[in-house]
């Protein structure tokens, strides 16, 4: 087993073992601080599939500004100290039912395919060109791009923080 | 071999359901989120393992996966945004922030 | 080919186009918009009700009923009073005194009931402010009558034309199609409207035209007299009868024929049922005119409906309607199955032919204005059985002999039943009406064992000759005698309207068989044809029936023209026995009594060989055809002769000359109770409505109980709360909360998983 098993498998033992205790955990801070784990485990494995411009925005977004504001939220809306601020509704039992069936599902489509070839470990060609590469993509005005997309997503992310605030406003 | 792109589809798919169950099960509207998170995540990571699974082609470098990937982060950041400005806002009109309380969603 | 029948839709499209003019132009543009409406106005002013002044005389033309006539409420309500038999009274009345004429009618009805006394105050108060003074038809109402009068003429001279056309052209005889329009025609299947022009039509054209032609004359004076409003309506629904009449004889297949058919039993019910505002009399016995409507209606739908299922079944097995081509499309067809098919038919027949299970309705249509009973009874709805039989005679003969077995001996049973019935009758009308039963018996007795149509045909044409005579005859005597038709308020009309009696005792000696007269040789043919075929049940039970005719018909001249201190021992005048002064009828009664007065009496010679009549030759198609028998050469018209004569002296004896006494039959027990069963017909209708009452109604309320309310019901209320409670489950999935839906949507995903899975894994 070569090293670059053995980080996947770590990272992604992290990733599930800290998403579970997410979803577990009855005291919501520690749940809101395991998903910080997430989002950074997440980031190892981009990482892990060269996608290191992916790694840093995920960082950057996640671990840093959603974090925050969740942990904010959390701490406006109730008293972080409760033992049960995270307790789960009746239907918890026909939920877990459904995301394990759901699972299942998945897994045994994904044993059955054999349509999907070629690897995921069949590592880039080591060059700085990544980000290069996708910034040209995303906002190269001559050759195809995705620069209408990126600008409909700004207009999204200044319609969002507008409604946020407009939302989260103080009532008079 | 660990490394195919099959084992990043297992991962993406378990987080997914993690996160399913966590959006599915809880009261607190904040846990509701972050189990929202998660399973963005997943699909995140789907993609990028995509990506890097099928980056050669003919025409070169394949990214829109990647591409995808940071739409994703971006409109998450965004929704976050949205979404927890108005679960404050509902705490201060019912203080609470138990989902299970808000069933206006009918007739 | 002439163009008589080339042409032949002119026929037909002269009455329909009477009707239409009549209903669509003058009756809504001038006759109804120029009656008077400014007397009824005027007059509910002065007796101050101008609440009712909104009603026009238009108006209520329409309404039977006892919508709006403004003076009748004025009646009522000026001399209101607490007594309850009087407000009973007051019930009666409304409604019923709409004309002149009504107003007696009215007054018997109600004079039996409580409270009659103010009733007749009422009446006289009626009197003194009559209602109708302008009770006489508009001039536009008249045109209407004078253009379906004119229409029907031409239709005649046409129907005449082709006659002797046809007369002179045995090849025509034996039966032309005139293609007129096809209906459908798709894919092999064609279902055309077409006339057939044969001899028989052409008789049945005569007939129908002529009878037709001379009743709208008649009607003139006796709507009149009776129900003047109607005067326009009652044209058009004689037009469309004589449409409907035609429509069927000359139709080609079983599709025209049936839809002719289905014509004439409505316009026969709008015409049975014209004098709707008249109330029932039950101490006569006799239904209000709606009832009888109704009645014919519904007991034709009951003979329809096996004639319907006869035409589908010969459609079934040969995939055509049209009478010429089901014998050579029937191939190897079932005998029995054409048999049942026919007797099928001929259950269409005996409903309109008003034969022995289905022939109740007939007496009861003489509620009908007797020119309507004429046509009904002499050309019309009566004679379409018969033509129908004739018509479909090659398809009977092709059948089993049971067919026309059935045939013959059903018109056998109804001609001694219905003559049985007659004798004891004192309504003139109902007389005759059973008459015509018998008759109509005779002509199916002459279908049924002959070897061609002429013996029944024959009789068919005398008989709507000298019946349409008789009717009209006792419509003259029913104005004279201001409607009253009992006879035992009448008597001795002889001498005061003999313009009416002359021709009706010609009739009278005609329908009774007596030598030389038309109904004597086509009566004589029908008894010596079953005679020949060795039928000797139906040859005692004719002969009977002659016996029988003869004496009802001849009693019923004694009672109503003759009597006691008439000359020639009581046949010509005597004693009148009722109230009302006799009015003496004018021409437009009488003309058309004596103009049929002519073929009552000469129309038999056509079947006479000794004159050279050859009808069978002409109704066959085929000159060669032998003639029938003569009757002066063979010795059995002794007993044919005898028996009528002896029916006649025997009437003479007890009615006229008084010398047979009165009560020689009823006098024993046996005789009495006989003639009870006979007055009460039978106790058919008893029958019948207790059947419908017990029988019908039972089998209704048991299916109603548990069919209808436990099966019906459970299924339909079961549905319903299902429904209910699937609702009510299904609210309960809509929580509001966004979690159960979002376990639903994956929850409905994991579904289209596991079904996409069953699809792929168990589907190959």
């Amino acid at each position: 087993m070569d090293l670059a098993s053995i980080v996947f498998l770590v990272f992604a033992a992290i990733l599930v073992g800290s998403a579970l205790a997410v979803v577990t955990l009855r005291n919501i801070v520690h749940a809101a601080l395991f998903l910080v784990l997430v989002f950074g485990a997440a980031a190892g494995i981009y990482i892990l599939l060269n996608a290191e411009f992916i790694a840093i925005v995920q960082i950057l977004v996640y671990a840093g500004a959603v974090t925050i504001l969740i942990l904010f939220s959390i701490m406006l809306t109730q008293n972080p100290n409760s033992r049960s601020s995270n307790p789960l509704n009746r239907q918890a039992l026909i939920a877990a039912g459904i995301a394990a069936l759901l699972c299942a599902g998945i897994i045994f489509a994904l044993s059955q395919n054999g349509a999907i070839a070629g690897s995921a470990s069949q590592a880039v060609t080591a060059n700085v060109g990544n980000a290069v590469n996708i910034g040209t993509l995303l906002y190269s005005p001559t050759t195809y791009s995705y620069v209408l997309p990126f600008e409909i997503a700004t207009l999204v992310l200044l319609v969002a923080i507008v409604g946020a605030i407009v939302i989260g406003r103080e009532e008079e | 071999m660990l490394l195919s792109l099959n084992s990043f589809l297992v991962l993406g798919a378990l987080l997914f359901c993690i996160g399913l169950f966590g959006a599915l099960s809880k009261r607190n509207a904040v846990s509701v989120l972050m189990g929202i998170e998660i399973m963005l995540n997943a699909v995140n990571i789907t993609l990028v393992a995509f990506s890097s699974a099928f980056q050669k082609s003919a025409h070169g470098a394949r990214l829109t996966g990647q591409i995808f990937a940071v739409f994703i982060i971006t409109v998450a950041a965004a929704e976050a945004s949205v979404a927890l400005a108005t679960i404050i806002a509902v705490y201060r009109r019912r203080n609470s922030v138990d989902v299970t309380d808000i069933n206006l969603m009918k007739w | 080919m002439s163009f008589f029948v080339t042409d032949i839709w002119v026929i037909p499209a002269l009455p329909l186009l009477a009707f239409l003019l009549n209903i669509l132009v003058l009756r809504p543009f001038f006759d109804l918009s120029n009656r008077d409406k400014g007397h009824a106005a005027e007059a509910a002013a002065a007796h101050g009700a101008q609440g009712h002044g909104a009603n026009t005389a238009a108006g209520h033309d329409e309404a039977h009923g006892n919508v709006g006539d403004p003076e009748q409420h004025d009646i009522g309500h000026a001399e209101a009073s607490p007594d309850d038999a009087y407000v009973r009274a007051l019930d009666t009345l409304d409604g019923h005194i709409d004309t002149p004429a009504a107003i007696p009618r009215a007054l018997r009805t109600a004079e039996k009931t409580p409270g009659g006394y103010a009733l007749v105050q009422l009446v006289e108060d009626a009197e003194q402010h009559p209602h109708h003074p302008h009770g006489s038809p508009t001039i536009w109402a008249r045109i209407n009558g004078y253009m379906g009068i004119l229409f029907m003429g031409l239709a005649f001279l046409w129907s005449l034309g082709l006659l002797v056309a046809l007369m002179q052209n045995p090849a025509l005889q034996r039966g032309e199609t005139v293609p007129i329009y096809t209906w459908i025609s798709v894919a092999g299947l064609r279902y055309p409207i077409d006339f057939y022009v044969d001899s028989l039509t052409a008789i049945m054209l005569v007939i129908v035209t002529a009878i037709s032609l001379l009743v709208q004359f008649y009607s003139q004076a006796y709507i009149e007299g009776e129900e003047p409003r109607g005067y326009s309506r009652f044209f058009a629904w004689l037009s469309i009868f004589s449409l409907s009449m035609l429509l069927l004889v000359l139709s080609s297949n079983f599709l025209l024929i049936y839809m002719g058919w289905e014509l004439v039993g409505l316009s026969s019910y709008l015409l049975i049922g014209f004098l709707a505002k008249d109330a029932a009399k039950p101490e006569a016995g006799r239904p209000s005119p709606g009832a009888a409507a109704l009645k014919a209606f519904v007991v034709n739908r009951v003979g329809d409906f096996g004639f319907l299922i006869g035409i589908l079944i010969l459609f079934t097995a040969t995939g055509t309607f049209v009478f010429t081509d089901i014998p050579a499309r029937l191939g190897p067809i079932n005998l029995a199955l054409l048999t049942v098919a026919m007797i099928l038919v001929f259950c269409g027949a005996v409903g309109k032919s008003a034969q022995f299970p289905l022939h109740v309705w007939l007496p009861d249509a003489m509620e009908g204005p007797t020119p309507v009973s004429a046509l009904i009874h002499a050309a019309k709805m009566v004679a379409a059985g018969v033509y129908l039989v004739a018509r479909t005679f090659p398809l009977f003969h092709l059948a089993g002999p049971q067919a026309l077995t059935v045939v013959a001996y059903i018109g056998g049973f109804t001609a001694i039943f219905a003559a049985s019935i007659a004798l004891v009758q004192i309504d003139v009308k109902r007389i005759l009406a059973y008459s015509t039963i018998s008759q109509l018996g005779y002509m199916f007795v002459g279908l049924g064992v002959a070897d061609t149509i002429g013996p029944g045909i024959f009789h068919l044409m005398t008989h709507a000759f000298f019946k349409a005579l008789l009717f009209l005859g006792s419509g003259g005597v029913l104005l004279a005698v201001s409607m009253n038709q009992d006879m035992r308020k009448m008597g001795g009309l002889a001498t005061r309207i003999p313009l009416v009696a002359f021709p009706f005792l010609l009739a009278t000696l005609s329908i009774s068989g007596f030598p030389f007269f038309a109904g004597f040789f086509s009566k004589d043919e029908i008894i010596a044809q079953t005679w020949e075929h060795g039928d000797y049940i139906l040859y005692a039970m004719t002969l009977a029936t002659a016996f029988l005719t003869a004496f009802y018909m001849f009693r019923l001249w004694f009672l109503t023209f003759g009597g006691k201190g008439g000359k020639f021992g009581g046949l010509w005048g005597g004693e009148y026995r009722g109230t009302v002064a006799v009015k003496k009828p004018d021409f437009r009664v009488w003309l058309p009594l004596m103009i049929l007065a002519v073929p009552s009496v000469f129309a038999g010679f056509w079947g006479w060989s000794s004159v050279g009549g050859n009808f069978n030759a002409f109704i066959t198609g085929h000159p060669l055809t032998p003639a029938f028998a003569n009757p002066f050469t063979s010795p059995l018209t002794i007993f044919g002769v005898g028996a009528s004569l002896l029916g006649i002296a025997l009437a003479w004896g007890m009615y006229g000359l008084q010398v047979v006494p009165r009560n020689v039959f009823v006098s024993n027990p046996l005789g009495r109770g006989f003639a009870t069963v006979l007055w009460n017909k039978y106790y058919i209708d008893e029958i019948y409505l207790a059947f419908v009452r017990y029988v019908v109604m039972g089998l209704s309320k048991v299916a109603s109980f548990f069919i209808d309310r436990r099966i019906i019901d459970g299924i339909i209320n079961g549905a319903g709360s299902g429904v209910v409670a699937f609702g009510r489950g299904l609210r309960r999935s809509e929580s509001g909360r966004l979690q159960n839906y979002g376990a639903a949507i994956f929850g409905g995903t994991l579904v289209i998983a596991a079904v996409f899975f069953a699809v792929v894994y168990f589907g190959k």
